[in-house]
């Protein structure tokens, strides 16, 4: 096999040109479609979208370690609340204060607050109003969810605010958006104190939130303020279906008071505990965090350990205790494995809640320090690995939610599709070829279930939208997760995976605890990969472009005196000898359909068994790359090591198989048949 | 055990070697196929690829996953057309396990045409006692599983309790199924053997049963253990040698086919031994 050359040319250069056998050869330029392709192809790749209006960041190289990660987030928001949960009611009873600071720019004559319980109130809620098919969160409610707040005071503004002088925005009533006006102005760096009770009531388990017999999962249960960006711009919004959260930073202190044999699993490191009157106190406390979720049942089984100073703890079922062996493991990898690539995991605690039978909407969810998992006690036991998948997850989700606290609602990609990266990656340097499971020989890994995922969307639209603008939840899902992690495999993959290890460590690192958008992770990606790999990805994401290779034809021959009429026609000389001697010339047809253009490599298989590898841009439509060799072409293949993971078809990347029937399908399947005669029908 | 028979009327599978590598090479082509129409919609899917369908199980399966993706719309039919292809396999297997039975059972040379002649007269009974058996199995499993899941339900037990009481619940359908297919093999073999008729058949079936439960019962365990253990570290044994290069596919098939020829020869075994528990249970009607 022969060593690619090198790629000369790169995007929207109009010649392929690369090296075989020592010479150089370039690849002619081909069709008259050929600019008018070549420049929407380029165009597509190198446009900035006018979508994404963040300034980027500036990075270098201090960010390739911990060195400079920041020690603390900025308090903007800070919560100190008494909570009481009644599991017979599914009532969380609280007071306390939120201590909130006008980080931004403009002075401020308004709050706004999300109220998300009420998102479960009645069957007018924005939430309960929009279809979901695909998603969680679709069950019917069993019981309503609601918060009502009771009072909230601004004490140096000496002014109840509560209730608010606005109506809730939404003309049908979804109330999990609120404006709390303000009697004065509050200007840059002043802070407010504001003393507040509040009554949840938990709906039946429902997205992420809620009941189910005596479990509860005590989620987005308080009145949370909206962050407040630093150009004075609220970024509030309803709750809706595909939506999650976004949130500034603060300290949380949290007392958590339930009946006495409910085990509590929250936020933070519990600092105290007291038991008295049938009753059990805890107190649970975090700095730099934006978010605070507990779970209490009084039927929680516990697992604890320590991983490099973090204290793990796994609540579960009874009969779980394997599964809770493989998240806790799974969490031990994800620690190291994650804290190596993106910054250290800078929390003293890590809590996995895996909920019962008949509580899964409450699982596979992230809260700082918190994560819940899911799925039945005998998985286990099956070839599919899938505790290890959503216990990475959601561990990767302390740092691209957590950690780099971006918007969920307005980009959601940033998150999950992150997060999903994340999970992939390490998964696979975890179990390499096999990360998501593994049976009869045949082997899966997860990129290859997040780039099948991100297929089934392929052309319904962007990845870089609102939670709120997907028209379903299997679109949403198929984007923002499986086309953003195809999309970062594929720029590993393409550019180097040590280049792009480099790029989302720098993003994460000098983004900790702070809330980029989009245009951050574009920058990290462009100035520690190149402007290549920065198109690519604006591209895909801003502009939903796609990429399939196709391998259309190739021939080859031996060269042979030419036919025709050489000299005077009316006296023709003898035609020149063939050059060449005993060698194979002939050329490949392939075929770049899409918007997008990733440089690719093509192998050309000879009779002989030799190998030869060559580079092609693909900056153009088509192109007919040659071949010299000694022995005829067997076969060709687009992208053989399928690096350019976003091409929707990897069936037609190749010519030159043979035969209509598979042999290894037929001997595997042939086997189960006769085995399962053998053994159903004696 | 049964050692009571005289050696010269004593059946006998590992006197009939070929008939039970006949009995394989129908099993083993009956699979092919069944399997048949799964091979063709893969091999078309991946027939421009030159390394066909080895790269399925490529680390990582992104091929395999397109494949999946690109054929599932063939999927319905082509598992249905396999559905039907096992039971149409299965109806025409009760001739080469007629003849099997046929030649277990006699000593000495054994002309083709008696065996035809023999297994011809026994082909309406041993398809009267597989429709028989293939009913009362499906009767007495849905009323066993579904009975005992409604028994689970009541209790309202959680997982994994829950979960393990239907597996019990399996596992009790299996075993009566199981039951039900020994003394469908006893009916089979005296159909065959004593050339009785469907009723008869039954009847000396669980005459021998309740003769020597405890010899029938370790005979057939014995035997359906160790076929199942073969079959077992076939594939556990072709999953670990893999299928990426020829002489490894090559390697893997040698695997599953040896596998498979050795259960075939157990159960060949066991369908000797119960002729020797019915030769040695002498008719009460």
């Amino acid at each position: 096999m022969r060593e690619i050359a090198g790629i000369v040319g790169g995007f929207g250069l109009g010649l392929a040109s690369f090296a075989v056998g020592g010479g150089l050869i370039r690849a002619e330029p081909s069709g008259g479609e050929r600019a008018a392709e070549s420049g929407a192809a380029v165009a597509v790749a190198l446009a900035p979208s006018a979508a994404a209006g963040q300034a980027p960041a500036s990075l270098d190289d201090r960010w390739d370690d911990d060195s400079s990660l920041p020690a603390h987030a900025e308090r903007v928001a800070s919560y100190t609340l008494v909570a009481r949960l009644d599991p017979k009611a599914h009532e969380v009873e609280a007071t306390g204060t939120i201590r909130w600071t006008n980080t931004s720019r403009v002075p401020q004559q308004e709050l706004w607050l999300h109220l998300y319980l009420n998102a479960f109130k009645n069957e007018r809620t924005l939430y309960m109003r929009t279809p979901g098919s695909g998603f969680r969160g679709g069950g019917t409610l069993a019981d309503w969810g609601s918060i009502s707040v009771v009072r909230l005071r601004a004490r140096e503004l000496e002014a109840d605010l509560w209730p608010p002088a606005d109506a809730p925005i939404d003309p049908l009533g979804d109330e999990t958006d609120v404006r709390v006006p303000l009697p004065r102005a509050v200007a840059p760096g002043e802070s407010l104190t504001l003393e507040v009770a509040f009554r949840a009531h938990l709906p039946s388990i429902s997205l992420r939130t809620g009941h189910f017999e005596a479990f509860h999962m005590v989620a987005q249960w308080f009145p949370k303020l909206a962050r407040l960006e630093a150009d004075g711009r609220w970024a509030h919004f309803p709750f809706t279906r595909f939506s999650e959260f976004y949130a500034d930073f603060g300290a949380y202190d949290v007392t958590v008071d339930v009946p006495a044999g409910f085990v509590v699993g929250a936020t933070g490191r519990r600092t105290s505990f007291a038991s008295g009157g049938g009753r059990e106190v805890s107190r649970f406390v975090q700095d730099d965090v934006h978010d605070f979720a507990f779970a209490a049942w009084d039927g929680f089984r516990e697992k604890a350990t320590t991983v490099d100073g973090v204290q793990l703890r796994c609540l579960y079922p009874a009969g779980y205790d394997r599964a809770a062996d493989v998240e806790i493991e799974a969490a031990r990898f994800g620690l190291g494995h994650l804290g190596a690539a993106y910054g250290r995991y800078p929390y003293e605690t890590l809590t996995i809640v895996h909920p019962p039978d008949g509580a899964d909407e409450a699982g596979g969810m992230e809260y700082p320090t918190l994560i819940t998992t899911g799925g039945p006690w005998y998985l286990p036991w099956t070839p599919v690995r899938f505790l290890e998948l959503i216990t990475v997850h959601e561990l990767a989700h302390q740092w691209f939610y957590g950690l780099v606290a971006t918007d969920e609602h307005r980009s959601p990609f940033l998150d999950e599709g992150l997060t999903s990266y994340a999970e992939s990656e390490a998964m696979e340097a975890w179990y390499p070829g096999s990360s998501a499971g593994e049976l009869l020989g045949l082997r899966v890994g997860v990129p290859a279930t997040y780039r099948i995922g991100g297929l089934s969307a392929l052309h319904d639209g962007t990845v870089a939208r609102g939670a709120d603008e997907f028209a379903t939840g299997s679109e949403y899902g198929s984007l923002v997760y499986g086309r953003t992690a195809t999309l970062l495999t594929t720029l590993g993959r393409t550019f180097g995976p040590e280049r792009l290890r480099r790029a989302l460590g720098r993003y994460a690192r000098s983004q900790r605890f702070a809330h980029p958008g989009p245009e951050a992770l574009l920058a990290a990606l462009r100035e520690s990969i190149g402007p290549e790999a920065e198109a690519v990805a604006r591209a895909v994401l801003f502009d939903g472009a796609w990429v399939d290779y196709r391998v259309d034809s190739f021939a080859s021959s031996r060269p042979s005196r030419p036919a025709g009429i050489f000299g005077d026609p009316t006296s023709p000389s003898a035609a020149p000898a063939p050059r060449g001697g005993n060698r194979w010339f002939g050329d490949v047809l392939v075929r770049r359909r899409g918007t997008l253009a990733l440089p690719v490599e093509v192998e050309l298989t000879a009779t002989d068994g030799s190998v030869q590898r060559v580079a092609w841009d693909a900056g153009q439509p088509f192109a007919r790359l040659p071949y010299e060799g000694s022995a005829a072409l067997a076969s060709a293949a687009v992208d053989p090591n399928h690096a350019a993971l976003l091409s929707s078809d990897l069936l037609d990347d190749a010519k030159g198989g043979g035969g209509v029937v598979a042999p290894r399908v037929l001997e595997l399947g042939g086997f189960v048949a006769a085995a399962l005669i053998h053994a159903a029908a004696p | 055990m049964d050692e009571d028979l005289d050696e010269t009327v004593r059946p006998s599978a590992s006197a009939r070697p070929g008939w039970v590598f006949g009995f394989y090479a129908f099993r083993a082509i009956a699979g092919l196929a069944v399997a048949a129409p799964l091979a063709i919609e893969v091999g078309v899917l991946v027939s421009r690829l030159p390394r066909g369908d080895a790269v399925l199980f490529d680390a990582g399966g992104e091929v395999l996953l397109d494949v999946v993706r690109k054929g599932h719309q063939a999927a319905p039919a082509i598992a249905a057309g396999a559905g039907i292809g096992l039971l149409v396999a299965a109806f025409v297997g009760l001739a080469p396990l007629a003849a099997l039975l046929v030649a277990i059972g006699h000593r000495g040379a054994l002309p083709l045409r008696v065996v035809a002649a023999r297994s011809a007269r026994a082909l309406g009974t041993l398809s009267l006692l597989w429709g028989l058996a293939l009913f009362t199995q499906a009767v007495t499993a849905a009323l066993v599983h579904f009975g005992w899941g409604r028994v689970v339900t009541s209790f309202g037990w959680a997982p994994p309790r829950d979960n393990l009481a239907r597996v019990a619940g399996v596992v009790v359908v299996v075993a009566l199924a199981l039951g039900i297919g020994v003394a469908h093999d006893l009916a089979r073999v005296v159909a065959v053997d004593e050339l009785r008729g469907t009723y008869l058949a039954m009847a000396r079936a669980i005459e021998v049963v309740r003769a020597r439960p405890g010899r029938v019962l370790a005979s057939y365990a014995a035997r359906a253990s160790l076929a199942a253990g073969a079959l077992a570290v076939g594939v556990a044994l072709a999953a670990r040698v893999g299928h990426a290069t020829a002489p490894r596919f090559a390697l893997s098939a040698i695997a599953h086919q040896a596998s498979l020829l050795v259960a075939v020869a157990l159960r060949a075994s066991w369908l000797a031994a119960a002729m020797r528990h019915a030769r040695a249970t002498p008719p009460e009607t």
